[in-house]
């Protein structure tokens, strides 16, 4: 390993649910392993409009990421796919 | 003369030590009638807690403002949920100290014993209150420092752990809609209730409340990735046997409504019944039956 595993970038994909424009919206991103994810978040939330990341539970592997964390923290590999599913509110 | 000095002093000892006696007596009946006043008063400071937090808020706001800032100090601090209920307790305490203590000195005579009691006494009371109060001071601090607060249960390090926001309690309050955060922090909650320890062991499931749409998801896909796509879907009950739980709950939200599916699984001596799928649903505002299509797949 001639890179150092701090640096190592990966892609990942983050598949929301935005139905009211029709289907879903797949937006990919390269990210480095040591990033934290709010940056991940804020960048979707800024393609994706309207929206803020607090609306937004992000989840990978069934866990709701958190901001602070990053990649390798909750061990995502490249092609990974995370989940951006709307906050619910109901009665 | 000298005997009846001496006689009127033992007199004067005895009328004395009878006025001691009476005083005394006195003294534990006013003890006793101070202590049925402040049982009396019970009620009333009660009642006044409900509606000082609306009404009153405004008069009493200096004080309890102070009091609030002075136990929510820890803001800068971890907040793990542990520390957030008993500081939840702790201000309700200064709270009740703050307004009830005032009372106490206004009606009662001071004496130690009686109030310390008393304090006891009124904070069991306030148990009812604590949410009202804490919800209050949110109300109150939040502008400055409380925004970005977030409380991670069970801790900060757990994996699996939920995380809300000071924003996030404020659904609770009534007649206002839960949100997801909460739902599943409740579902949390309940799960590690039930289960400090062996999660693999206990007879339920639930899923957050993530789960169902995520199915709707995957049921819209095309015929052909399905196969695919639900291996990766399995994901959501990784190391879990959902086949041997006794019940499966998946929350359900669509249409700014909560509802709850059971998936009853019997035991497998009677297999002729397969699994009973129960929709609870408070409102009846879901349809059922697209409900159970989605869920039996």
């Amino acid at each position: 390993m001639d890179q150092e595993p701090t640096h190592k970038f990966i892609h990942v994909k983050v598949v929301g649910q935005v139905s009211s424009l029709g289907g879903e919206l797949e937006v990919f991103f390269r990210i480095k392993e040591s990033t934290p994810l709010w940056k991940l978040m804020a960048a979707y939330c800024r393609r994706i409009g309207m929206y803020e990341v607090q609306d937004f539970a992000f989840i990978f592997d069934q866990r709701l990421l958190r901001p602070h964390q990053t990649p390798k923290q909750v061990h995502m590999e490249d092609g990974d796919v995370i989940d951006a599913l709307l906050n619910q509110t109901g009665s | 003369m000298a005997s009846s000095e001496i006689h009127s002093q033992s007199r004067f000892g005895s009328l004395f030590k009878k006025k001691m006696e009476d005083n005394a007596d006195h003294k534990v009946a006013n003890a006793f009638d101070s202590e049925l006043s402040a049982l009396g008063t019970h009620s009333r400071p009660k009642l006044k807690l409900n509606e000082g937090l609306s009404l009153n808020g405004r008069q009493k706001n200096g004080s309890r403002k102070r009091s609030f800032q002075s136990s929510f100090g820890w803001k800068d601090r971890g907040i793990s949920s542990d520390s957030f209920y008993s500081k939840g307790q702790s201000a309700s305490k200064h709270f009740s100290n703050g307004v009830l203590g005032r009372k106490e000195e206004s009606r009662v005579p001071p004496s130690y014993g009686l109030r310390h009691r008393k304090r006891e006494t009124v904070v069991v009371l306030d148990d009812d209150d604590e949410v009202l109060e804490t919800l209050d001071c949110i109300d109150e601090t939040r502008d400055e420092c409380m925004k970005d607060a977030k409380i991670y249960y069970p801790s900060r390090d757990d994996p699996e752990c939920v995380e809300i926001c000071f924003q996030d309690i404020d659904c609770l309050a009534p007649e206002s809609f839960l949100t997801s955060p909460i739902m599943n922090f409740y579902i949390r909650y309940l799960e590690l209730q039930a289960s400090p320890s062996q999660k693999a062991t206990c007879d339920y499931h639930i899923f957050n409340t993530f789960f169902y749409k995520k199915l709707q998801q995957e049921l819209s896909r095309k015929e052909s990735e399905k196969e695919s796509l639900f291996v990766k879907f399995r994901r959501w009950w990784k190391g879990v046997n959902l086949f041997e739980k006794a019940y499966v709950l998946i929350p359900i939200h669509e249409d700014l409504h909560w509802s709850l599916v059971i998936i009853c699984f019997p035991e497998k001596k009677d297999n002729r019944s397969g699994p009973i799928v129960l929709h609870l649903d408070s409102l009846k505002l879901h349809y059922s039956r697209v409900v159970l299509e989605d869920i039996t797949r």
